[in-house]
């Protein structure tokens, strides 16, 4: 992952403008990206197999939340704790656990524009609480 | 003076949506296509990602990675911006046990768990699902990295002396790498090189409009491989690293933000000496 995100902005270095972002957010984003892509392709595949013995049945929303959320640094915990529940739960499951803001809704038994409103107002509020403690990427 | 129209007109729950990763391929599409022609919103999608960039845990990858990024952009020898040592050092060290894949990308690291995750339940949620977190980590500290690794092309405009430079190298004997031709065989540019670095003079291109600028490929492989922007000034000087591996140089015509593959007819194409 981290060799393919490098040699892509070998190969093609006009795709990162320093002009709209920092080198290392831009870099988390494009392999966040691609993480997601294949996890997604490795859960579709997965689908289609119905005898996997690795398929379990998925965690409940609760529990998931909670093991993303313990997975962060510290610094991290405490940043996305600062957020209004439903707002963390929404940024916890899609970025972290990389569901797609449909899934999240179901997960969370809420409409999926709820979700992306929630992502929304937790990024500017983690934002802003980044640049009032003097955060920076 | 970028326009800003109403709040209505920017997808920005869709935005915030897209900078998770969370919408499905039609959607995040829409929002791509938007971004295209909306800086308010590239601006908002950047302080997104910064925000969740500063969530990210920094964990250095194994020193494995570092030796197939050198590997696979033909540079062996550039250090390990963590250890200091250089990829070929590193590699002659390295257990022979170790399998180093020499070939194409698809080698995926995971890093280290950034935590250990208690009850079976919250274990089998991590089995069951590859943490994209996880696999993101691995680049967070290699970020450091992007000035050792550098960018294919500088910009001329960052260093006045480029120029002088390139002049000084032409002095050396054997300093000229490849000359690239136009269609009808005429020495338009030249690669020099000496331990300065490399340096593409464009000599006697036509000056491009705004919005246009040259591209510089590498055409020796399978496909093209964009090696960066030239700017739109025909006699312009642009220092660049050329990896080994680079057998074939070639210059095309493109918009200012670059092409992901070629375009059009290339305006400018030669070997490089071996």
């Amino acid at each position: 992952m981290c060799q393919a995100v490098f040699t892509e902005l070998w190969s093609h270095p006009e795709r990162f403008d320093p002009v709209e972002g920092v080198l290392r957010s831009w870099l988390v984003a494009q392999a966040h990206a691609r993480a997601v892509h294949i996890a997604r392709s490795h859960d579709a595949h997965r689908r289609q197999d119905r005898h996997d013995p690795t398929d379990h049945p998925p965690p409940s929303a609760e529990v998931e939340i909670a093991s993303h959320a313990r997975a962060l640094t510290e610094e991290g915990r405490r940043a996305i704790g600062q957020l209004a529940p439903g707002e963390r739960e929404a940024i916890l499951l899609a970025y972290f656990g990389g569901h797609t803001s449909s899934e999240t809704a179901r997960l969370l038994g809420t409409l999926e524009g709820t979700v992306r409103s929630h992502i929304r107002s937790g990024l500017m509020n983690l934002r802003r609480a980044q640049e009032s403690e003097g955060v920076t990427t | 003076m970028t326009h800003i129209g109403p709040v209505s007109d920017h997808p920005l729950d869709n935005l915030a949506a897209h900078a998770t990763d969370a919408l499905d391929p039609a959607e995040q599409q829409a929002v791509d296509d938007h971004l295209a022609h909306c800086s308010a919103c590239r601006a908002e999608l950047a302080d997104h990602r910064e925000a969740l960039a500063a969530l990210a845990p920094a964990e250095a990858p194994p020193t494995e990675v570092w030796q197939h990024i050198t590997a696979a952009i033909g540079a062996p020898g550039l250090p390990d911006p963590h250890t200091g040592a250089s990829g070929m050092a590193v590699h002659d060290h390295a257990p022979s046990s170790s399998p180093v894949d020499e070939g194409r990308g698809g080698v995926d690291y995971t890093v280290a768990p950034v935590s250990s995750l208690a009850g079976a339940e919250a274990a089998r949620a991590r089995a069951r699902r590859p943490s994209p977190l996880r696999w993101a980590a691995a680049v967070v500290v290699a970020a450091s990295a992007a000035g050792a690794l550098g960018f294919a092309l500088g910009n001329s405009s960052d260093d006045a002396d480029i120029g002088s430079l390139a002049q000084r190298a032409l002095e050396e004997p054997d300093a000229v790498l490849a000359t690239l031709a136009d269609g009808e065989g005429q020495p338009v540019a030249r690669v020099v090189a000496d331990e300065d670095g490399a340096f593409m003079l464009l000599e006697a291109l036509q000056d491009l409009p705004e919005g246009r600028a040259y591209q510089l490929w590498s055409v020796g492989g399978p496909e093209p491989v964009s090696l960066g922007m030239l700017g739109r000034d025909g006699t312009n000087t642009v220092a660049f690293r050329l990896p080994p591996t680079i057998t074939e140089l070639a210059i095309s015509v493109a918009p200012t933000s670059g092409d992901g593959t070629p375009s059009g007819v290339f305006r400018a194409y030669g070997s490089v000496l071996q």
